[in-house]
């Protein structure tokens, strides 16, 4: 699949790429300011005499983190919550379904600004705010595969057999429902590397002198019109990253899950940055 | 283009005489006459004798700072000083030296023991209501500034606390304050408790806000009052709109005692995303930024090469430099100190991360002031020097390759509050072996939970030390032992502080402000880094008088004019 | 129905209690303290600044604030800490700029959306699908903020055949619609953009699957014309999952409003709140978070509503 042969040369040039360059990303040299591309620094250097390649992929690698452990957060707050609610229904079923409604009814875009400018953007917090935010759209819609899987004829047939409830939990629903949990994973960590962009963007999130790929946009975007590279190469970054992970979200879904029809369960995720 | 004239006649006449005036008065010990005859419609007006004078007519829009509120009285001295000129006057207003020239006081005398001002008010000025500005509003507006209920206002209002009789008042003990007599509605005579040299240009150039619109406000709720939001002042602009995060529109006022404004209007921009400034510059959105919203120095070369602008550095407000905490034992001893400073090369910091748009200072008083002193011993960029002074403090290297004394690596925490030059300091003490981590913060979470508590290691700030018209003010708060947050103590600083506002010879005080700064430069409590250019863009066309810093060229606004 | 349309309503007011309370906790826990923003950073004593605390109410127990807060709110009385404006007055002015640009994209973003999904539905798989598709996984993935600065680059600071910032022209006050039209376009289209995308793609596989519906079929087999079958059968079927998903979109606004006010330089409600939250301004912090809420409930209440019509049988459930 070319999406995730794209990503994995983005996750090899982060991983990696560190260090295959001589300089340290936050190494100021200031006699050295806002160099265009050379040899020595083959993309530059910015404002503060940084070399742009190696803040590049140190940035990548703040902001692949922060999507791929939001995610992780968010699919596992969302799969515990789903799964718990429609498998026990009843009360507990509507008690936890309030409070996805209103974790949803929340503006998460403000409530990220709210606790950022409140508590400052370290990465933990990052994580966890933009994590516990977007579990939702997930835990609904595990929810309502668990409620679907449970009527299906081998649930009922391994609940007549003498299964457990757990046993049954974790052998049939969760595994006939991993491959929507996968693609809506994959997806929302492209949405989450938007998210912690604008936020960076913005001056919210990661705060310099930590790069990513979000606040390097914001720092050339100053010298937009002599320094243009600045503000596009992190602007690429993203896009291509973001690209991969929904190409590789839709490829997977066409793998995993290829029915036309469930196509739809896995609603928008476009995020608001 | 004819951008001198409009302060040429400035320079050239008042200044004179004025300092001449004040050697006279040292002389004599006695009376002396700061008023003289040069009101500012007379003498101060821009000549209009050269070849393509100013003319009437046209707009600006300015990029500088966006208000929370245009009511003085409640405003930090950091926002009436850019906001409130506009709309605003006080009795006296700061010349290009700082000396007091005449505003709405058109003379004043003091008696010759230096304690009692007495102000003959101008007779022409009307507020933009049409009201008649009188002694009432003189006393009114001083005593708004104390009032016991007037929290927000206690930074301005300490500007009156030497008047006899303030300190009651503000602790509700007094219906007034004595010490401020209306003699007749265009005379007022105060009374301080003590000679205060800074008097006449700070407290007595504070705005004076019209009394019949203000009388009956609830002195709590003085934020909420519409006049608050549409300010009724005497200054040359009369507010037209204010739309919250968007723009200040104000217009000339006609009845400007100084001489109607030469701009029809000015629309003072908000922008949102700070980045987005300049970009708004060049696009022709905005005709001059500068103050707060300097041009980013990295924008300094665009900007000058742009043949439709005009790149203007001014000294910016701003201090750039680290305090020391002297809770920490390491920092109380001066060698240790001495050393850091001379790990610090200045130089590089100047030409490069400041790309040589910055000022030296090693000092806590800004170079725009007559009491600055240029040349105060600085321990810089010297790393033998450095290394000497550590190893005679008994610190030394260890197998990291930092320093180490008794088992305490040197190694501290430094706070750095929006400063750009956190990390360059970072790299330059790591050379010498001194392990600085740089924590940035937030002024809210600095401010109160850690710099007033006492709990920094060193603080990297960027304060505006040059903001306050006198080089008096910072210095009790941050220096003197009964109020600095550093437990910093030295008897000699503490004393001088005191000296130099008891005389009201310059001269004298200028002395005491020198040996000040070399005590303090000797003595190492914080390290002076420089002052940043603040860079002023300006778009051909509109014309802006040169002035030293950016507030006096805020206040200047009446001068400006289209040249197209 | 009425009844059913009140209990909706009537469920979303614990909701509103619970979201004010999760973020009046998340302000008492932030540190830093709103006091020391208001004056300057040269020195009041501890004393004046605890008098300035008492002048902005942040001395009273926490219930006793929260109350006030909640009411001060509706009836105007809560200020702004800094400029003392009443919040909901700056609500009330911000709120036409980010419903203006919102509804016009959200407008935009529909049109756009079910025309190209109803065009690329007519031959899946085809060039025209595969182009669409594409297109919309692209269009997701460009940041908005750089799409702004793009736009900005090139129509404002290059061509110069739009506005470079705010909603009207500088120094004009009010509201002019046609003056505005040209600062709309802009932050209009960026908020459009991927908003477009999303409504593209479910346009068309609910076209598609309303194609091959057997009613459809039948249709067709009566004779009628494709483009009346198109109309009266495709589309009216295809509209229940179309209104669900411009529903879901809705709140996405919201959240966008914030970069592309900022960058737009628009006084709106993404503005005031961003400026606010950095500025420890409780008050208008505390309003923005309250409205946005109540904005989703009321845009999940009209995506409800749309719902019942576009499908009769959910209002019998």
């Amino acid at each position: 699949m070319p999406a995730a042969a794209l990503l994995g040369v983005v996750a090899l040039l982060v991983l990696i790429g560190p260090f295959a360059v001589p300089y340290a990303p936050e190494a100021q040299s200031i006699a050295e300011r806002l160099r265009p591309p050379t040899p020595a620094h083959p993309l530059g250097t910015d404002g503060f005499g940084r070399d742009v390649l190696a803040r590049l992929l140190a940035g990548g690698r703040v902001s692949l983190a922060v999507g791929l452990l939001s995610m992780a957060v968010a699919v596992s707050v969302g799969v515990l919550v789903g799964a718990l609610s429609g498998y026990a229904g009843g009360a507990a079923d509507a008690a936890l379904m309030r409070l996805t409604e209103l974790v949803m009814v929340f503006p998460t875009f403000f409530l990220i600004i709210l606790v950022v400018a409140s508590f400052g953007g370290s990465l933990p917090l990052l994580v966890l705010v933009i994590g516990l935010t977007s579990w939702p759209v997930g835990a609904r819609i595990l929810r309502g595969e668990v409620l679907r899987t449970r009527e299906r004829d081998f649930v009922t047939a391994a609940r007549a057999i003498g299964a457990t409830e757990a046993r049954i939990l974790v052998r049939h629903v969760l595994v006939n429902v991993v491959a929507v949990v996968i693609v809506s994973a994959t997806i929302r960590v492209g949405t989450n590397i938007l998210i912690e962009a604008g936020l960076s963007y913005l001056g919210l999130g990661v705060q310099p002198p930590l790069a990513s790929w979000g606040n390097m946009v914001a720092d050339g975007a100053r010298v937009i019109r002599t320094d243009w590279w600045l503000t596009l190469i992190p602007a690429v970054a993203i896009f291509v990253t973001v690209l991969g992970f929904n190409l590789l979200g839709e490829g997977l879904r066409d793998l995993l899950d290829p029915r036309e029809e469930r196509a739809r369960r896995v609603p928008p995720q476009a995020s608001a940055a | 283009m004819n951008k001198e004239a409009p302060m040429s006649s400035d320079r050239a006449t008042s200044r004179h005489t004025r300092r001449q005036l004040l050697r006279a008065s040292a002389a004599l010990g006695g009376l002396w006459l700061a008023g003289c005859a040069t009101g500012p419609s007379g003498g101060e007006a821009p000549s209009a004798a050269k070849t393509k004078g100013p003319r009437r007519g046209g707009q600006a829009v300015i990029y500088v700072n966006h208000p929370d509120t245009l009511n003085p009285a409640i405003s930090p001295v950091s926002t009436t000083i850019y906001n409130t000129p506009f709309f605003f006057n006080g009795l006296t207003r700061p010349a290009d030296d700082y000396l007091p020239l005449p505003d709405l006081a058109e003379s004043w005398t003091v008696s010759p023991d230096g304690k009692t001002y007495r102000f003959a008010l101008r007779r022409d000025v009307r507020f933009h209501d049409g009201a008649p500005f009188t002694a009432d509003d003189v006393k009114f507006t001083w005593e708004l500034y104390s009032h016991p209920d007037n929290a927000p206002g206690r930074q301005i209002g300490g500007f009156f606390s030497r008047i006899a009789g303030a300190r009651d008042f503000t602790a509700g003990k007094a219906s007034e304050i004595g010490g401020i007599k209306i003699v007749d509605p265009y005379t007022v005579e105060v009374t301080l408790t003590e000679v205060y040299a800074p008097f006449l240009t700070v407290s007595a150039g504070q705005m004076i806000m019209p009394k019949h619109v203000w009388k009956d406000a609830a002195v709590k709720q003085l934020g909420a009052h519409p006049a608050s939001r549409k300010p009724v002042g005497t200054g040359p602009f009369v507010i037209e709109s204010w739309t919250a995060n968007e723009s200040v529109v104000m217009r000339a006022y006609d009845g400007y005692h100084g001489g109607r404004p030469y701009l029809d209007r000015i629309v003072s921009l908000a922008v949102a995303d700070q980045g987005r400034g300049f970009d708004l510059l060049k696009a022709g959105d905005v005709d001059a930024m500068g103050l707060y919203a300097s041009v980013p120095i990295d924008n300094y070369e665009e900007l000058r090469s742009d043949p439709r602008l005009e790149a203007r550095p001014l000294p910016g407000l701003a201090n750039q430099y680290v305090e020391f905490n002297f809770r920490l034992p390491v920092f109380q001893d001066v060698r240790v100190r001495k050393a850091l400073s001379y790990a610090t090369d200045r130089r590089a910091l100047r030409e490069s991360l400041w790309r040589g748009r910055a000022t030296h200072i090693n000092g806590p008083i800004h170079p725009a002031f007559w009491a600055a002193k240029a040349d105060t011993t600085t321990f810089d960029g010297d790393a033998a020097k450095a290394a000497d002074l550590f190893a005679q403090a008994g610190w030394k290297r260890g197998a990291d390759g930092i320093l180490e004394k008794d088992g305490q690596t040197l190694r501290f925490k430094m706070q750095s509050i929006q400063t750009g030059y956190d990390v360059a300091l970072q790299d330059q003490w790591k050379k010498i072996g001194v392990d600085a981590q740089v924590e940035r913060m937030d002024f809210g979470s600095f401010w109160a939970p850690l710099y007033l508590a006492g709990k920094t290691d060193a603080a990297a700030l960027n304060l505006p030390f040059g903001l306050y018209l006198d080089p008096d003010y910072p210095l009790t708060g941050y220096f003197h032992s009964s109020l600095n947050r550093n437990k910093y103590k030295n008897e000699k600083v503490d004393a001088l502080i005191g000296q130099a506002t008891a005389t009201l010879d310059r001269e004298e005080r200028r002395q005491r402000y020198f040996d000040l700064q070399e005590t303090l430069a000797q003595d190492v409590p914080h390290l002076w880094l420089g002052v940043p250019d603040e860079i002023w863009g300006v778009r051909k066309g509109l014309v802006i008088p040169k002035k030293p810093v950016g507030y006096l060229t805020i206040r200047s606004a009446r001068e400006w004019y289209r040249d197209e | 129905m009425s009844r059913y349309w009140l209990g909706r309503v009537a469920q979303s007011i614990p909701m509103l209690v619970a979201v004010s309370l999760a973020v009046f906790v998340v302000l008492q826990l932030a540190p830093g303290d709103p006091s020391t923003l208001l004056a300057d950073p040269a020195y009041l004593d501890d004393r004046q600044r605890a008098e300035l605390r008492a002048s902005l109410g942040l001395d009273e127990p926490l219930p006793v604030q929260y109350v006030r807060t909640m009411g001060g709110i509706l009836d105007g009385s809560l200020r702004s800490f800094r400029t003392k404006e009443p919040t909901i007055a700056m609500l009330g002015d911000a709120l036409p700029v980010t419903a203006t640009v919102g509804l016009l994209g959200l407008g935009v973003a529909t049109l756009a959306g079910v025309a190209l999904g109803a065009y690329a539905a007519r031959q899946p798989g085809g060039r025209i699908d595969r182009a669409l598709s594409i297109a919309v996984v692209s269009a997701i993935s460009i940041p908005t903020f750089v799409l702004s600065l793009l736009l900005l680059r090139v129509f404002a600071e290059g061509l110069r055949v739009l506005p470079a910032t705010g909603i009207r022209p500088i120094g004009s006050s009010g509201i002019d619609p046609i003056a505005s039209i040209p600062h709309l376009v802009l932050p209009v289209l960026v908020t459009a953009f991927p908003l477009a995308a999303i409504i593209a793609r479910y346009s068309r596989d609910a076209v598609r699957e309303a194609l091959v519906a057997e009613h459809v079929r039948t249709a067709e087999g009566k004779g009628l014309r494709p483009g009346t079958v198109q109309r009266r059968h495709v589309l009216r079927n295809a509209l229940v999952p179309i209104v669900s998903v411009v529903g879901t979109v809705a709140p996405l606004l919201l959240g966008g409003s914030v970069i592309v006010e900022s960058i737009f330089g628009l006084p709106g409600v993404g503005r005031i709140a961003v400026a606010a939250a950095l500025q420890r301004d409780f008050p208008v912090v505390m309003t923005t978070t309250l409205f946005a809420a109540v904005l989703v409930i009321f845009a999940n209440l009209v995506t409800d509503i749309a719902y019942g019509y576009a499908d009769p049988r959910i209002r019998l459930r």
